[in-house]
């Protein structure tokens, strides 16, 4: 049987009937895939290059809101007193469609600007502390002031509470606490654990327990995007596996390729509450050797100072 | 839903860009909540890692932010969104300590050996995105930019300075290749036909 459509028109629709889009071509489409090897050949390619890919998570959602929004706006600044926004016309009324069954809730730290470019990161409080987390960490990232930079220098600094309370500063600008990465500036996971008790007690007073659950996600993102690549992967892998294993009680704050008896670890910090909802009261200490979260070198734990 | 929702739910990419243009943030979080998911699809299928297709896509939209203006209507928004998405992706490879894309000898490789290079070549990243980095540059880039990108076979042809029969050529050879690569039954000697 000769097929009525000939190779080059059927090489042409392929990506649409691979889509299912090929509409009244489909047919014709079919009948020549069955005489032809090559282009059974090339719809196969195509599959696999149009395999489905697992959509945007929400926290990942919300860090690619948060760095669209750090890169292309003025500083940010959290104001002191973290009162509620209303929205023009509702809290709904400018949500875009497709964003209405999402939960509203009191706004805190965020501007109203930027609430209106990342309208699904107004409607979480929660996801908005991620937010603002990361756009505080961009935009002083490059600072001296950062706790990058701080820290590389062996101060944690710049780690003010992000809540009202004792310490800050009213009608003055606050910055979050946010994770670090140290590649190769700490000797050792003495220095390592010295490091993370002076950022521990900056998380335990800036985060309240029951925010844990929602910004570990996000901080294990940041720290794993601040790893250098070699050691990405297995950052996420133990680091995924320790907060799955804490129970939403944990939030990571610092990573290190450090040594244990001058052995090469990587090790992760955490500051971590005693039951889900709870204040940050104890930092954990994990290391695993190079390339492997099955077994840890170490896990210290102690109290963070207050 | 109002009508501010209704209007900028409704309305076409364009009008949303111009919008923007005058001044509308909440069109441009409309753009990106349309337009997110497939350029992330886009970006992970290039580079094969969530995290470093998440870091392209922030750029995509950075970069749409700041370009907004230069869009002239050539070609459909969208059709010129996925091509920044797919630019930040290959820059975010090109940072990438050196792999198998930036090898110059590759593509000799791959012509000159056959299945059992491109085998290994694939090997070193047994995916779609490892497959696409072993293609030779040409075939890639004629098959990201169609398939990947929705771009029309004559504005690749604009694009790389060829003509459409060598974009139509390169685009089914490509196709064919990663079939090839990534699944050994359609290689050549296994083929009745080839």
């Amino acid at each position: 049987m000769t097929s009525p459509m000939d190779h080059d028109t059927c090489s042409r629709l392929l990506r649409a009937y691979v889509a299912g889009d090929a509409g009244e071509d489909a047919p014709a489409i079919a009948r020549h895939l069955q005489d032809c090897r090559q282009c059974q050949v090339e719809r196969a390619g195509l599959e696999m290059l149009l395999a489905p890919v697992d959509p945007l998570t929400e926290a990942e959602r919300a860090a690619l809101h948060a760095g669209v929004a750090a890169a292309t706006r003025p500083p940010i600044t959290a104001p002191s007193r973290l009162t509620p926004v209303p929205a023009p016309g509702g809290s709904a009324a400018r949500r875009p469609p497709g964003r209405e069954g999402q939960p509203s809730g009191p706004v805190d730290i965020a501007s109203r600007r930027l609430r209106r470019f990342a309208p699904a990161l107004s409607a979480a409080a929660a996801i908005l502390l991620v937010l603002s987390g990361v756009i505080l960490f961009q935009h002083v990232g490059t600072s001296q002031n950062s706790p990058s930079a701080a820290s590389a220098k062996g101060q944690v600094n710049g780690a003010q509470p992000a809540r009202s309370g004792p310490g800050a500063k009213p009608g003055g600008v606050e910055s979050v606490p946010l994770p670090a990465f140290r590649a190769g500036q700490l000797a050792d996971i003495d220095q390592v654990q010295t490091q993370a008790a002076s950022l521990a007690t900056a998380f335990a007073r800036a985060y309240s327990g029951s925010q844990i659950e929602q910004l570990a996600p996000g901080f294990l993102r940041r720290l794993v995007h601040l790893a250098p690549l070699q050691h990405r992967a297995q950052l996420r892998q133990c680091g995924d596996h320790f907060l799955e294993t804490s129970g939403g009680t944990a939030i990571p704050l610092l990573g290190s390729r450090t040594t244990l008896d001058k052995a090469p670890v990587l090790a992760l910090a955490f500051a971590s509450s005693s039951s889900p909802g709870g204040p940050l009261t104890r930092l954990m200490v994990v290391a695993w050797p190079l390339g492997s979260c099955s077994h840890a070198v170490t896990e210290r734990g102690v109290a963070i100072a207050r | 839903m109002d009508r501010f929702d209704r209007e900028i739910g409704q309305a076409p990419d364009e009008d949303l860009l111009r919008r923007f243009v005058d001044g509308d943030e909440d069109a441009f979080s409309e753009l990106m909540r349309r337009h997110e998911d497939r350029v992330f699809a886009v970006a992970y299928r290039i580079t094969g890692d969530r995290s470093e297709a998440l870091d392209a896509t922030q750029e995509a939209f950075i970069s749409l932010f700041k370009r907004a203006k230069s869009f002239r209507g050539d070609s459909a928004f969208s059709t010129w969104l996925y091509r920044i998405g797919m630019n930040a992706a290959y820059d975010v490879i090109r940072k990438r300590r050196p792999t198998v894309e930036a090898r110059p000898d590759l593509t000799q490789e791959l012509g000159s050996s056959g299945a059992t290079a491109m085998e290994e070549a694939a090997g070193i990243r047994s995916d779609v995105a490892g497959a696409l980095a072993a293609l030779p540059a040409e075939y890639r880039e004629a098959v990201v930019m169609h398939d990947l990108g929705s771009i029309p076979y004559e504005e690749i042809a604009t694009l790389t300075k060829v003509s459409l029969g060598t974009v139509k050529s390169r685009i089914s050879r490509g196709r064919r290749r990663l079939a090839e690569l990534l699944e050994p039954s359609y290689r050549p000697e296994t083929s009745k036909d080839q």
